[in-house]
């Protein structure tokens, strides 16, 4: 069954509309909540009063003040208040709530609420954040902050013959999943609540519901309702809504629903972190990396919420998947008044792989390789060492991922006739990108989560695997079903995944990070084998029995327990040190190498995206058509956050609040996109499987930005590759409006033809 | 709330049977689907008209649930995803290529993108790529980079095609 691509098992009901998202809850008695937010960036609160005309008795008003110390929201450190009580650090910040049996009526009551602040000073960039802690390191909030170390990087960039520097930006991306963020919560058992929302992580919202009513954990009850879309986007925050909707349903008696509207949503939840890295890069004339210095700064907003971790993975992959025996990473997360970041498909590691792929191809045109020449020369490989000191020992796929996609895009051949085409208006170009994505949490993520997974038989004889993982679109509950039907031989239809419900399955860690099949994926293989194990202890050996059912009966007959459990245990030899950032980050990495081909208009700075190809190893494909999915639409993903997805922000409020404005992919703008699916099985991965889920975003943007510089010698270093920054960055040069193209490498000139300077140090300018 | 009141209720044919509904004629469709008939396979992803997955057909045309008023319907026939299947559950060709062409992923825009499809599909048999991807275009899809969905129209045609000669 792995390796097939049977129907989905959640495609009939969304196919005939019968699916229930959150919106399409009907609930006898149900209020509606409002959030009421903050209208200024920075501040102090006065006062969160009621006035003369709040409709008690008809609408529920509920401030942070009445929640003393429980009002913080459990994440990766305990810092974001549910509701503001004193500071308000973002505009949009939660100040307090409003629900009535209407919308229109819950908007009507929150006119008698007065809320007064007196505003202080924000701080609104990230580049204002990075020159304000220059001068004065205690002036802007940290995060979090962390170094990587492998050899001495500041004296092996002293000595090396080439230095190139170089600083990469990109701004806040929105997931964009087209569901909105919605809960509802009933009042519960002794002060608990019953929560059912669009999420992605049950037992984060199960923990912070606890933590915050104070209850038992069995009396907070956390269930997933199909969720059309989220990307890391209901990672974080829907545990700040369900304890919205918890607070007002425990002050009403009633359930109480809230569903953010488009605008909502785009404003006020969590994007991608905005990002600027700095690249100092020690080459030999050859094209050898000898040292890397890289700095990465990450906009962390408002609250750290999961900034440390984001950073974390940020940093570990801002080498790119290239060996360097003098590594220096300097990554830091700092605080400025725009809502917190999240969670977003790549989790940090987009950003740098858009640093280090952009300035790998500064690299190679330095030293007169081509991209794929430049690659290949550094590529990770079986036993190559990484900034950690971590020694690549299997799956190591680099190099077949850069090979499958070069061949399929023909990209030798393009590159050189685009580089020597004639130098007109309309060019093409043709750029690629090598990146890679450790599978699973991060260091001793997995160890400390300790996930738990379970297969349980049920009555009626179906097998049902109990997971906290959900599915959103992204296929889990149907590749999980597979990987128990071709561990037990059994027909997929007798297999079911139970819909999340933290009273009914076991906690096995969100569904974030690539893990879902790979850890947990793993997990419930290892339930079945337990029991085929309980089987064959009942009913003999395999070959005698009549049927699955008859062993099953005997299973039953015997008295044995129904259900099986299987607890994650790290891979024998993997050790991490949090401290000092040594050992192995991840169990396993995935490859993928992504090209873009694409014409440009250098008058207008007019980009059309025509083909992209992402090579993905995934280890093994458990359902290959849900798998080519997943790349195609990361692959676009991806594509948007290189060319038209644009976050701007005015007194710390994102100008885009709608889908006019904020841009995503239509089906006209996306281009032909071929996945390959690359298989380099990982021993500990079930079938051999490793992540997937969203290693193919980080290609697509630094691909583009390499293909529009092969096409127009214009090299974009901001993100998005709008058009104005293409105009703009041709403009420097008034004789001619048309710069140079990088020159082919088919003949290599003669290092002579552009030495270095002699020092070796400083901004070089690729194209100019 | 019941379709006792002040005005008189209207009928609306939708999905080939006349409702009577209580909503005014002011009352936006996209409402008066989900709210009062509880057709909720008629999504709300924007609310303004951009998203696209509101879109039901109106006589065949793809028409923006959240920008129409009830009021403007009159007599016309309104689709919805839920009107699609045959009574006995038999998927429509379409639906079925969906299937087919894993064209579906989180849900939330399949049942606009069917119906786009239909519309294409009923007016031009044999639409090209270039075609479909302008009658998609007015529905966002996160999910899936557009391509599978693309492919499952043209699985469709072939279907529906090759089934009438």
């Amino acid at each position: 069954m792995i390796g097939r691509s049977p129907a989905r098992t959640d495609a009939r009901e969304k196919i005939v509309g019968s699916t229930r998202y959150i919106a399409d809850y009907v609930v006898p008695g149900v209020w509606q909540g409002i959030t009421l937010r903050s209208a200024v960036a920075a501040g102090r609160i006065r006062t969160v009063t009621a006035d003369a005309h709040f409709p008690h008795g008809e609408a529920v008003l509920v401030t942070g003040q009445e929640l003393g110390a429980t009002n913080r929201v459990a994440m990766v450190t305990d810092e974001m208040p549910f509701l503001a009580t004193d500071a308000v650090r973002y505009a949009g910040e939660p100040i307090a709530l409003v629900a009535a049996p209407t919308l229109h009526a819950a908007r009507a009551a929150a006119h008698a609420v007065r809320i007064e602040i007196d505003p202080c000073t924000p701080l609104f960039s990230l580049q204002e954040a990075e020159e304000r802690r220059r001068a004065d390191p205690a002036s802007v909030r940290v995060h979090a902050e962390c170094r990587i170390t492998r050899g001495d990087a500041a004296a092996a960039l002293r000595n090396a013959a080439i230095v190139i520097a170089g600083t990469y930006t990109t701004q806040a991306q929105e997931q964009a999943y087209i569901e909105p963020q919605g809960v509802i919560a009933w009042p519960g058992q002794r002060g608990g609540t019953v929560i059912e929302g669009s999420l992605q992580c049950p037992y984060y919202v199960h923990n912070a519901l606890v933590r915050l009513l104070g209850c038992a954990p069995e009396d907070v009850i956390v269930r997933q309702s199909p969720t059309g879309g989220a990307f890391g986007g209901k990672e974080d925050i829907p545990s700040v809504i369900g304890g919205h909707a918890a607070l007002l349903a425990r002050a009403c008696g009633h359930p109480v629903r809230i569903v953010y509207d488009r605008h909502e949503d785009l404003l006020f939840t969590p994007k991608r972190h905005p990002s600027i890295v700095h690249h100092r890069t020690g080459v030999s004339e050859d094209g050898r990396l000898l040292a890397m210095e890289i700095t990465v700064v990450l906009d962390g907003g408002a609250y750290t919420t999961l900034s440390p971790v984001v950073l974390s993975r940020a940093v570990l992959h801002a080498t790119g998947p290239y060996e360097c025996p003098h590594v220096a990473i300097h990554g830091v997360c700092l605080g400025t008044n725009i809502p917190p970041p999240g969670a977003f498909r790549g989790f940090g590691a987009p950003q740098v792989a858009f640093a280090i792929e952009s300035h790998i191809d500064r690299i190679a045109h330095r030293c007169h390789l081509r991209p794929d020449e430049i690659r290949r020369r550094n590529i990770m490989r079986i036993g190559s060492v990484t900034a950690t000191g971590q020694i690549l020992r299997e799956s190591v796929s680099a190099e077949r991922v850069l090979d499958e996609a070069l061949t399929a895009s023909d990209f030798v051949r393009k590159w050189q006739a685009h580089g020597a085409a004639a130098r007109q208006r309309h060019r093409r170009g043709i750029g690629l990108a090598l990146t890679w994505h450790g599978g699973g949490f991060t260091g001793n993520g997995e160890v400390n989560l300790a996930s738990v997974a379970a297969l349980s038989i049920e009555d009626d004889g179906r097998l049902l695997i109990r997971t906290s993982n959900v599915e959103m679109g992204q296929g889990a509950h149907t590749a999980l079903p597979q990987i128990v039907a071709e561990r037990l031989g059994v027909p997929l239809e007798r297999i079911a995944c139970a819909q999340p419900d933290t009273s009914q399955v076991p906690n096995s860690g969100p569904t974030v990070a690539s893990r879902t099949v790979m850890v947990v994926g793993r997990l419930i293989e290892r339930c079945a084998d337990q029991l085929a194990d309980a089987l064959e202890q009942a009913a003999g050996p395999r070959a005698q029995w009549n049927d699955f059912d008859g062993a099953l009966d005997a299973l039953r007959t015997a008295g044995d327990p129904l259900r099986f459990e299987a607890r994650y245990e790290p891979p024998p030899g993997i050790h991490w040190d949090e401290r000092t950032y040594r050992g192995d980050a991840y169990a396993v990495y995935s490859y993928a190498c992504t090209v873009v081909e694409l014409s440009t208009d250098t008058l207008t700075g007019e980009v059309k995206v025509e083909r992209a190809i992402a090579a993905c190893d995934i280890g093994r494909a458990i359902h290959p058509q849900v798998v080519e999915g997943q790349i195609e639409g990361g692959v676009l993903q991806g594509l948007g956050m290189g060319l038209l997805e644009q976050s701007t922000t005015h007194e710390g409020r994102f100008d885009q609040n709608r889908f006019q404005t904020y841009i995503i992919p239509t089906a006209l703008d996306a281009p032909e996109i071929l996945p390959i699916i690359v298989e380099d099985p990982y021993s500990r991965g079930p079938g051999g499987a490793k992540g997937l889920g969203e290693l193919p975003v980080h290609g697509p943007a630094p691909a583009l930005a390499n293909a529009v510089a092969q096409a127009s010698g214009r090299r974009i270093t901001d993100l998005p590759v709008t058009p104005e920054r293409i105009v703009a960055a041709g403009a420097g040069d008034p004789a001619s409006p048309i710069r140079d193209l990088p020159s082919p490498s088919r003949d290599l000139p003669s290092p002579s033809r552009d030495p270095a300077s002699p020092s070796g140090v400083g901004d070089e300018k690729e194209e100019a | 709330m019941s379709g006792a009141g002040h005005s008189s209720p209207t009928i609306l044919r939708v999905n080939g049977v006349a409702r009577e509904v209580a909503s005014p004629p002011e009352r936006l469709l996209l409402d008066v689907l989900r709210g009062e008939l509880r057709l909720t396979g008629t999504k709300r992803g924007c609310g303004i008209g951009v998203c696209g997955t509101c879109t039901v057909l109106v006589d065949g045309v793809p028409r923006l649930a959240c920008r129409l008023p009830l009021g403007e319907i009159g007599e016309r026939e309104v689709l919805t995803i839920e009107g699609l299947a045959g009574h006995d559950g038999t998927l429509h060709p379409i639906q079925q290529a969906f299937i087919d062409a894993g064209a579906i992923q989180c849900g939330f825009c399949t049942p606009a993108m069917v119906l786009r499809a239909k519309a294409l599909l009923d007016r031009r048999p044999d639409p090209s790529r270039e075609e479909i991807r302008r009658a998609l275009g007015p529905v966002l899809c996160r999910c899936t980079g557009y391509h599978q969905i693309v492919a499952a129209v043209e699985r469709a045609a072939h279907v529906l095609v090759r089934g009438k000669t």
